[in-house]
């Protein structure tokens, strides 16, 4: 598997109330500041409107975070758009660490009224129809890279993997553990294995 | 990149003449990357295929403290274009028909290669945003497989054809004129004659000359079903009308032919383009439009030139082709018409059915409006539309100008169904074509030329009004907002009850984002008048604006009286009043929030202004003379509106010279005010200078001080004296501009410019 357009996102665990528009300006201050490590940062879209939509973008060269109500579950996620190098492992892990990044950041974010993720779900598509249909064959083809990477993230504790073939929906895998843990531990473990993985 | 394996997909499945044109495109798309073809030409090859730069691609950005350099690698696709900047495809719909499977394929391409939104526009396309130009290549040849095609989407050509979306099933429409919209819209696509205009060409068809239709009047080329009878046979045709526009000033179009037989349609076509390409304006961008050839030889003059044109040009029967295909167009419904008998109707179906669904003129059909907020939806909604389409529909569904989707041959009896399932997926929102369902461009958001945030006003304005819809009278209900990020229309706002253009206005050192009032315009009639202007407000106070707008109106409405009536009997000068309490700007310390605009938290700035002392009281001084410009301004209209045509000509020219005069004396206090000294002064200060230049217009605006002191149109016409009066509006507005480039020459502050951390 050599795609390299990854998307994860994870659910913010018990949506705080806050106004529709709250995230607008979070993402223009991480711009101000330059807060997104290796990234072009370039503007901020918001589509408050649209139902169960992507909610506000954070458009950057390299990819985009979007507060994703897909579903109507709030959660933040990461669209890489340029490629990556390594193992499509070495990919995964790098989407996950940048969107755990971001993940940790909204929870430091004092307007965002104590924000927090759920540690125990996240979801992974590959956004490329032609490298990755949804198949069985494909998801069988990147389970095992998943499973190692599950494997260290969740430090041995038993973790669901559930992917649906479908004909029009991008790859998709929804992974449950049982085990829950902080964005901030997950953060570590995922930069554990990618040093680890560049000292190969 | 994956495009060469698509490519490699897709062969059997794109028409071998497109795939042709897709692997130029592509080939020279890399030689720009080598270095090898020019940024101007890869423009110019792009833009003819819909692929448009955005707001930031120049590689500079003010992030609300700072302007801040974008640090994209050192390569262009166009002048002052980054080739990694995100951009925006525009995919044509011709007349805005689509069907489930090519939902869903923008659904895909608008997930996999944009930010998973899909943006219906004014003109029926529907527009991708923060796409990579190397991804272009690929999306081009996934809609071609799709039979969707970007070509001409942009540049100087015929854009996409636009039509009625109820055509064919309209209750008042004279014919269908779908099949004659695709013919026109495939025969003229990569004409040879329609390659050599100096600007844009828009055409449009309506089935019904006294509704909105297809806005025929705001057209280049228009034409309305008409039929008359011919030895005892109905013969079909169209009044044709040219030469019409929105843009900066906006023209309406002139009927040219009352009746234009159905087979001279497209040959007529053809000769016009002829004529514009030959006589349109090539050199300056701003005076390239069909209307300004119509405008300047007159209407019959301009018909004799054409159908000289149209007798002598080289023979060209490929146009039959297209001609033969008109009778077998045919929409046939997916499923039996039956009626909706005693079906319980769940919440929120009365409201939605009154505004949403339109009672079809085949027994038994409705056509549904599917109201989407600001023309947009996720890949996601798109794909489960088309699914809904299909069940419910069939699958002819049509785009519209008003940014929404229509979805056409829903039996009676599946209306509660479809009203469940479009409820699903958050796409039941009611009234379609009322208050709420505000129209706007893109604005600010991604328009490299947008002042100020349509969309994010819009947004506003829709959350507001949409709480009030419940109670709200039906005369305020079926009012229309359309709303532009600048003058350019691209909001349609000249043909909206209530209309908005974005602009900015100077106040104590900062730029305040302002929004050109434009009242009275009217929607039916096929765009049948334009609105004036009323003044700009801060964007801030637009909402208060609207509703106190709207509640005069039904305070003070007579019976049934229009919107545009009402303006009318009340008078330019009340509604002036009403407008003009919502002018003011608080202090910056007083209330900051009018120092940005709607959904954008920064500092609405261009980076690079100041609070100077001695900036203040310049700035303080202009406005004392550009107030006095804008009066006059009105005061024109207002003589316009009287019917003293000479009278608006002079007022607005006076306009002009004042504006002119304060910024001359801006420089040179001791500057004698006599027309000749000012206009000189003016010249030699500001047009040569280039002070008064507009990145994006160059001397348009000076040039309509400089033409009217030069060579005044003596004919003082309605049409002559009505551009007068919107050209010195526009030239107020450039004044405030060049002010602020002067106070930014004065200002001592620099704001660095910062590099990538």
């Amino acid at each position: 598997m050599d795609a390299y357009k990854l998307i994860v996102k994870i659910f913010v665990k018990d949506p705080p109330q806050l106004p529709a528009d709250a995230f607008v300006p979070v993402f223009h201050s991480w711009i101000q500041n330059q807060l997104v490590a290796d990234h072009l940062l370039i503007d901020v879209a918001d589509y408050q409107l649209v139902h169960q939509g992507p909610g506000t973008v954070l458009v950057a060269l390299e990819g985009n975070f979007s507060t994703d109500r897909a579903d109507g579950r709030l959660g933040l996620q990461y669209n890489r758009k340029q490629p990556l190098a390594g193992s499509f492992a070495d990919k995964l892990t790098a989407v996950l660490i940048t969107t755990l990044e971001g993940c940790v950041r909204l929870e430091q974010e004092a307007t965002l009224n104590g924000i927090r993720f759920g540690g125990d779900e996240l979801v992974v598509r590959i956004n490329d129809r032609l490298a990755a249909p949804n198949t069985k064959a494909t998801f069988e083809s990147i389970r095992g890279d998943l499973e190692t990477l599950l494997a260290e993230l969740y430090a041995g504790a038993p973790v669901e993997l559930h992917h649906e073939p479908h004909a029009e929906k991008l790859l998709e895998v929804r992974i449950k553990s049982s085990q829950a843990v902080s964005t901030a531990t997950l953060l570590e473990r995922a930069k554990s294995l990618a040093a680890l993985s560049a000292g190969n | 990149m994956s495009s060469a394996n698509w490519k490699e997909k897709l062969t059997d499945r794109i028409p071998p003449d497109q795939a042709r044109e897709i692997d130029n495109f592509e080939a020279q798309m890399l030689l720009r990357k080598a270095g090898k073809i020019e940024e101007k030409v890869f423009a110019e090859v792009r833009l003819r295929r819909g692929t448009y730069g955005q707001r930031y691609d120049n590689g500079q950005r003010h992030d609300g403290i700072r302007t801040r350099a974008l640090a994209y690698q050192p390569l262009t696709k166009g002048p002052e274009t980054m080739w990694d900047a995100p951009g925006m495809q525009r995919i044509k719909i011709p007349f805005g028909g689509l069907n489930p499977d090519q939902m869903k394929l923008l659904a895909e391409l608008a997930e996999e290669y944009s930010d998973n939104i899909l943006h219906i526009t004014t003109r029926q396309d529907i527009q991708l945003h923060f796409v990579h130009i190397e991804e272009v290549p690929t999306i081009f040849r996934r809609l071609a497989a799709a039979g969707i095609t970007t070509k001409e989407a942009c540049g100087n050509s015929v854009r996409n054809v636009t039509a009625c979306p109820l055509a064919g099933i309209c209750r008042t429409e004279t014919f269908d004129v779908t099949p004659y919209a695709k013919a026109t819209a495939y025969y003229l696509m990569g004409h040879p004659d329609t390659q050599q205009f100096g600007r844009k060409f828009k055409i449009a068809f309506s089935g019904c000359r006294h509704e909105a239709c297809s806005l025929v009047s705001l057209h280049d080329l228009g034409g309305i079903a008409v039929t008359r009878q011919v030895d005892g046979k109905t013969q079909r045709g169209f009044e044709l009308y040219v030469g019409g526009g929105l843009g900066a000033v906006p023209y309406q179009a002139k009927l040219m032919v009352e009746f234009l037989p159905e087979e001279e349609l497209m040959p007529m076509a053809r000769a016009i383009g002829r004529v514009f390409a030959r006589l349109g304006e090539k050199k300056n961008r701003n005076r390239a439009r069909l209307k300004f050839v119509v405008a300047k030889l007159g209407i019959d003059e301009f018909k004799r030139v054409v159908m000289e044109e149209y007798q002598s040009m080289p023979e060209d029967n490929s146009w039959r082709r297209y001609f033969d295909e008109i009778p077998r167009y045919d929409e046939q419904p997916a499923f039996a018409a039956v009626q909706l008998n005693g079906q319980k109707r769940p919440n929120g179906f009365e409201e939605w059915a009154a505004t949403n669904v339109y009672e079809q003129r085949q027994s038994g059909y409705a056509a549904v409006t599917v109201t989407l907020p600001l023309g947009d939806l996720t890949s996601d909604q798109m794909r489960k539309l088309a699914d809904i389409a299909r069940k419910h529909a069939g699958d002819h569904l049509r785009t519209t100008v008003e940014q929404n989707i229509l979805l056409r041959w829903v039996p009676h009896n599946r209306l509660i169904n479809l009203y469940e399932d479009l409820k699903a997926i958050g796409l039941a929102q009611p009234g379609a074509g009322s208050i709420v369902d505000v129209v706007a461009c893109p604005g600010t958001d991604t328009c490299k030329l947008g002042i100020a945030a349509s969309r994010g006003l819009a947004a506003e304005l829709r959350k507001r009004l949409a709480t009030q819809m419940a109670s709200m009278d039906q005369a305020i209900r079926s009012l229309r907002i359309k709303i532009s990020g600048c003058f350019n229309s691209c909001g349609q706002h000249h043909i909206a009850d209530i209309g908005f253009y974005g602009n900015s206005r100077n106040v104590g050192g900062y730029t305040v984002p302002h929004f050109q009032v434009m009242l009275g315009g009217k929607w039916t009639d096929n765009a049948g008048s334009y609105a004036l202007a009323m003044g700009s407000v801060p964007s801030k106070r637009v909402p208060d604006l609207v509703t106190r707008l709207t509640d005069r109106y039904l305070a003070d409405r007579q019976g049934e009286e229009t919107f545009q009536s009402f303006c009318g009997r009340i008078g330019k000068k009340q509604l002036k009043g009403w407008v003009d309490e919502f002018v003011k700007v608080p202090a910056h310390a007083e209330d900051p929030a009018f120092y940005v605009d709607w959904g954008d938290p920064r500092a609405y700035t261009i980076g690079d202004m100041g609070t100077g002392e001695c900036a203040g009281e310049v700035i303080s001084l202009a406005q004392f003379g550009f107030t006095a410009a804008e009066s006059q301004a009105f005061e024109a209209q207002l003589l316009l509106d009287d019917g003293e045509f000479q009278k608006a000509d002079e007022m607005a020219y006076s306009a002009m010279l004042e504006a002119a005069k304060t910024l001359v004396r801006q420089q040179n206090p001791d500057t004698p005010t006599d027309t000749p000294t000012i206009v000189g002064e003016f010249r030699t200060r500001f047009v040569e200078t280039q002070l008064f230049w507009d990145k994006y217009h160059g001397n348009q605006f000076a040039n309509y001080l400089l033409n009217r002191h030069e060579s005044p149109d003596t004919r003082y016409t309605k049409d002559t004296a009505h551009k007068l009066v919107e050209e010195a509006n526009l030239f107020i507005d450039a004044s405030h501009k060049c002010l602020a480039k002067l106070q930014a020459s004065m200002n001592v502050l620099e704001v660095p410019v910062l590099p990538k951390v």
